[in-house]
């Protein structure tokens, strides 16, 4: 796979490979290339300073330097994506695989929950639980994943259901094998590849929420920098254009990173689209 | 068929008893209070106006009593009355609903021409300087933070060129449209007030695009890989030997296969709408659903909450209902069961 | 081939794209007659936030509610132009009051009609505040508690019975929960003044008073139209229609005001207000309020026993670091000494200069906390005039940093904080405060006292009354019944003096509303916190 990035024309899964790549290096070094500290460097001297060679993004209402905030804001964004993502596919795979593999009452019930959660209007949802348990990160994580299941758990469901009476399926069953090592080792390891291009896309996507949620006050606390958050800040003082422009396109860039990578894993598995 | 849509309307009465059902049950777990969020500071600490307040809203009957009788009104089309606002949800929705809708539609209508348009021009170049721009354009749709780019869109296109008007629906100095459908344009054109026209679509075309730039990429996607698909099967290369031009096997043959998959897709996107909505409705001072919800769950007002939520639920249920239809009688190939 | 196809397709895209800027040039049109609504009418449109959630006077209490009460309504009294808090007579000509200081008779003016045409008598303002009285859900019904009875002995006469001697009676009664509705219309519209009232939905929709205008139609979001009232009993305004025009974000005002969509822009802050420095047609205006922003820090030990703690509440207001709050609050800003705001009677204030570090340590010192603690200090969602608290909260943990107290931040929906402040159960939280009436009396909410008796925030900060502070409360209700000015001011500065000893609340703020008009339409733009702008003195240039 290595392989195929370097060496295939796929300048979309490079390029998403490289923001993804910048990203997550400024993340982990973001206390080391940072010039000033997010959080404690106040001073009401230097508030709404545009951007100039101290400040290379200016600095907001607490005379704060936007531009070390945009870079420890990559943390908790990349973070809250990765950990939704992850939490919704390992339910949606259980819930899937058991509705398709049980089929019948099972999938029924299991399938009507998820049709009912996808029916209702994500944000609200995501609005009510992060208010009734109080907005912090790990809420918002557990809000989101709520409402993001759904989507693998259908995609798992299509597949098993599509594959468990395949030939080599009933033939694993006939040498014996249990239920568990049939769901997992004969079925689910032929919807991988969706699963993954579909989680990949969705990262984007749960930064967006994520940062959306952050917006309207639901996400984290402050004084940490949250680039949803930091967006929020300069709406009241958008003449201070600076304050929500950067970490909007830092938002902006890392979506757009993880779509292409999706994009580019989605034609290296499926090379009709290529 | 008809038993298909009987089974699938069945399903949706059964769903949406279980959102309102969630709605109640959630408004239990949070640890608020509609009294708090509706009253005045000095009068949440007057215990004889709080007594008052829960006997007239029944928050003071236990749980399943109050949902029992939501349920019982509901069944004869009471949504019951806000809490926040002490006016009918019913009548609320019916007044904020065709803003959302007309905001909707727009965005649509964007987001499928160019979204179409895009994945059409993006197939036929193929790996060519143009596919990249405009798949890179149709991933930047699907990667703006909406509330990011309505403020954006709004300081430059309004605020700095100065093309559009910065917010609401329509100038109130010069209409003042009433009765009607509610849907500006549309009455604009049944009125065939020209004026009154330019000026809601001068409104409704910022916040339309700001929405449907999300749908748009998803569409332009879908349509690329549809097309590229449809392209490489076995009929098409017939068509092409024997001797038919390109643009008629794309015209002919081609796109009314690749389009089809792309409804679905278009059903998604009106659902992700519905997401955008509060953001964009917010920014753009649009008096529509996304807004009505947005204060509704600040202020607990449950009983609109659930209307809300209600109404949404129905909406995304019967578009998919229909684009499930529409898919079978644009591809007979397709059966119900 | 395929270039034929592609090149119909561009054609397509630069069609749709031109389709889309042509709309654009709806608004040009619109402009030609942005003076005036396309039939004539002298309009004057204001850009606001409002959150309007009722029209009915007799329920209404959010922050824009008098706005429009007082363009529709009249009172016995009404607020003084550009003021905070003093009142002239209005439907009154005057009042006497008796030796038991409890009952009042006013007076009425006998040419006061409705909009409907009846005539404006004792009877309609005897059934109007019986309305609210028997409202006992209704926000409005707050400020008419202290009333026991109405009568009306004859047509131009009405006699006001309180429970208690209140010296504040006179500038309640210029709020909307005493405006006085036309009770012929609205009783057949479902009112009541025994209980049961259901003219709300009728009130939402339209006016029902005798005020200088007509409400015409109310669109929740979108706008609120009114008309001048052709047969009000006053001058009339030279404004046929006002609109009031729903804009929820901040710079959608500011751009509308300056393309001229809008005539006044009402929900600013001062830093966005500096974008329209230096235009020609804008006037930026600074009007007075009353809103103040301070911390709790509650008595309640099981809450925090070190926050508890008296003199670590008193570091804390050494602490603060005031210039920077009055920085982010900006021009006209200023801070209470504590409980009474700039503009009631004696009101102090606070040196800027007060902050004082090594006071501050030594006090923590004393409480035995000189290696300080951890603190949870919860923060709505919420703003003072554009100032977001979380701001404000941010600069209270890094200057409670200084005492080694370490804050950690909390922000809550602000009907999450609303209840757990209805249920004392935090510890130390950002609110603010406006008065439901323009009087040192409701600021008396800030007083120890606990229980049922007790007072708002004595129980919200478990601040009971005790030997030390039984002069707070004796003062207290001095204030209450004095009704000679100077003899007031005295006492309200020896409240304040004696509220600075030792109280659980330390006041950060008192905010100013920012608010900027098209000067080359409107020769003015007068305002008091009461009913914001007062559309009925508004003049066209």
């Amino acid at each position: 796979m290595l392989q195929y990035i370097l060496h295939e024309k796929n300048t979309m899964l490079k390029i998403g490979f490289i923001i993804c790549l910048l990203w997550i290096l400024i993340a982990i070094f973001a206390s080391f290339i940072s010039p000033f500290d997010p959080v404690k460097d106040q001073n009401m001297a230097m508030r709404f300073q545009p951007p100039g060679k101290d400040h290379f993004f200016g600095t907001d209402s607490l005379g704060r330097d936007v531009f070390s905030r945009v870079l420890y804001g990559s943390r908790l964004s990349l973070a809250a994506g990765m950990v939704t993502v992850i939490i919704s596919l390992f339910v949606g795979i259980i819930i899937g695989g058991t509705a398709g593999y049980v089929g019948g009452w099972a999938d029924e019930i299991l399938m009507r929950l998820s049709e009912m959660i996808q029916s209702f209007p994500p944000l609200i949802l995501a609005m009510v639980i992060a208010a009734a348990l109080g907005p912090n990160i790990y809420n918002s994580v557990l809000a989101m994943s709520m409402i993001w299941w759904p989507n693998y758990a259908r995609l798992t469901r299509s597949v098993v259901i599509s594959i468990k009476e395949s030939d080599y399926v009933t033939a694993a069953r006939l040498m014996g094998a249990g239920h568990l090592r049939i769901l997992f080792a004969e079925i689910l390891p032929n919807c991988f590849g969706s699963l993954i291009v579909m989680a990949t896309l969705d990262l984007g996507n749960a930064i967006l929420v994520f940062s959306g949620l952050s917006f309207l006050g639901l996400g984290v606390q402050p004084p940490v920098a949250e680039w949803g958050a930091m967006v929020s800040d300069g709406v009241t003082t958008f003449n201070y254009w600076w304050i929500s422009t950067f970490p909007g396109l830092a938002i902006f860039s890392v979506a757009i990173g993880a779509n292409f990578i999706g994009d580019g894993l989605r034609d290296y598995l499926d090379p009709q689209y290529r | 068929m008809l038993r298909y849509i009987l089974r699938r309307l069945s399903l949706l009465v059964i769903t949406l008893f279980g959102v309102s059902l969630m709605v109640f049950l959630i408004s239990h777990l949070v640890p608020s209070n509609p009294v708090a969020a509706n009253l005045s500071q000095s009068a949440m600490s007057d215990p004889q106006i709080v007594a008052a307040y829960e006997a007239k809203w029944g928050l003071d009957k236990p749980l399943y009593e109050q949902y029992l009788i939501y349920l019982k009104n509901l069944m004869q089309g009471d949504l019951g009355i806000s809490i926040r606002t002490g006016r009918p949800i019913m009548d609320e929705l019916k007044q904020y609903f065709p803003a959302t809708l007309e905001l909707s539609i727009f965005a649509m209508i964007i987001a499928l021409i160019l979204g179409i348009l895009f994945g059409i021009l993006s197939a036929l170049y193929r790996n060519k300087p143009l596919d990249q721009i405009l798949r890179a354009v149709s991933v930047s749709g699907v990667s703006l933070p909406s509330f990011w780019f309505a403020l954006v869109v709004m300081s430059i296109f309004s605020k700095n060129i100065g093309w559009f008007p910065s917010s609401g629906r329509i100038d109130p100095r010069v209409f003042s449209p009433s009765g009607g459908t509610g849907l500006y344009v549309l009455d604009a054109v049944l009125w065939g007030d020209f004026l009154m026209l330019k000026d809601a679509l001068a409104h409704v075309i910022l916040p339309a695009m700001v929405l449907g730039f999300f749908t748009m990429g998803l569409i332009t996607r879908q349509t690329r890989s549809n097309l590229l698909e449809v392209l490489s099967k076995d009929y098409i290369r017939t068509a092409r030997s024997k001797g038919m031009s390109e643009s008629r096997v794309i015209k002919n043959h081609a796109l009314n296969n690749a389009l089809i998959p792309v409804v679905t897709v278009a059903g998604m996107g009106f659902s992700n709408l519905l997401g955008g909505m509060v953001f964009v409705e917010t920014i753009f001072s649009w008096p529509g659903i996304g807004q009505y919800a947005y204060l509704a769950a600040t202020n607990l007002d449950f009983p609109a909450i659930c209307g809300v939520s209600l109404l949404i639920a129905t909406t995304y249920m019967v578009i998919n209902l229909l684009i499930d239809m529409l898919y079978g009688v644009i591809d007979p190939r397709i059966r119900y069961q | 081939m395929k270039k034929k196809l592609s090149i119909f397709l561009v054609v397509l895209l630069i069609a749709v794209t031109l389709a889309g800027c042509g709309g654009s040039s709806g608004r040009d049109d619109a402009d030609k007659t942005a003076t005036d609504s396309a039939d004539g009418k002298k309009t004057v449109v204001i850009g606001a936030q409002t959150d309007l959630v009722t029209l009915d006077p007799g329920h209404m209490y959010e922050p824009y509610a008098n706005m429009f009460a007082y363009a529709a309504y009249d009172n016995l009294y009404t607020v003084k132009s550009e003021t905070l808090g003093e009142y002239e007579p209005s439907v009154a000509t005057g009042y006497t009051l008796d030796d038991s200081k409890t009952q009042y008779t006013f007076t009425l003016r006998d040419d006061v009609v409705f909009a409907s045409g009846n005539p404006l008598t004792s009877k309609d303002v005897v059934w109007s505040y019986n309305r609210v009285l028997n409202m006992p859900e209704s926000n409005a019904h707050v400020n008419m508690k202290n009333v026991k009875k109405v009568e009306a002995p004859d047509d131009y006469t009405v006699v006001i019975t309180l429970a208690e001697p209140e010296a504040s009676f006179l500038n309640k009664i210029t709020s909307n929960a005493y405006a006085i509705v036309d009770s012929e219309v609205v009783k057949e519209q479902g009112g009541s003044d025994t209980g049961g009232d259901t003219a709300k939905t009728y009130l939402d929709g339209t006016s029902a008073g005798s005020g200088p205008f007509i409400i015409k139609e109310w669109t929740p979001k979108e706008r609120v139209v009114m008309e001048r009232n052709p047969s009000y009993w006053g001058t009339p305004s030279e404004i046929d229609q006002i609109i009031v025009q729903e804009m929820t974000s901040v710079d959608s005002q500011i751009t509308a005001l300056k393309n001229g969509e809008i005539d006044i822009a009402l929900s600013l802050n001062q830093e966005t207000a500096k974008q329209l420095e230096g235009i020609e047609n804008v006037t930026i205006k600074q009007g007075e309020t009353a809103l103040m922003t301070f911390l709790v820090m509650s008595r309640d030990t099981a809450l925090s026993e070190k926050m508890a703690n008296p003199k670590v509440q008193e570091a804390v207001r050494y602490a603060l670091d005031y210039p920077a709050y009055l920085t982010m609050a900006g021009e006209g800003a200023s801070i209470p000494l504590n409980i009474v705001q700039n503009g009631f009677v004696g009101a102090l204030e606070r040196d800027e200069n007060f902050r004082d570090l090594d006071k501050a340590k030594a006090l923590m010192q004393e409480a035995g906390y000189e290696d300080g603690f951890n603190i949870i200090l919860t923060c709505a969602n919420n703003n003072s005039e554009g100032l977001e608290w979380t701001t404000i909260a941010q600069k209270v943990k890094e200057d409670l940093a200084e005492i080694d107290i370490d804050v950690s931040i909390e922000t809550l929906e602000a009907t999450l904080v609303y209840e757990k402040m209805r249920n004392a159960e935090m510890a130390f939280y950002l609110m603010f405060w406006s008065p439901d009436y323009y009087d040192i009396n409701n600021q008396f909410a800030f007083l120890p006292g606990l229980g049922e008796n007790g007072t708002i925030y004595g129980n919200r900060a478990h601040w009971d009354v005790t030997a030390d502070n039984q002069e707070l409360v004796d003062l207290g209700s001095k204030i209450y019944v004095e009704d000679d000015a100077n003899a007031r001011a005295a006492l309200s500065e020896d409240l304040q003096r004696a509220y600075e000893k030792d109280s659980p609340i330390a006041t950060l703020l008192q905010h100013t509303k920012t608010i900027a008009y098209n000067s080359e339409r409107l020769a003015n733009c007068p305002y008091n916190d009461l009913c914001k702008i007062e559309l009925h003195h508004l003049k066209l240039k």
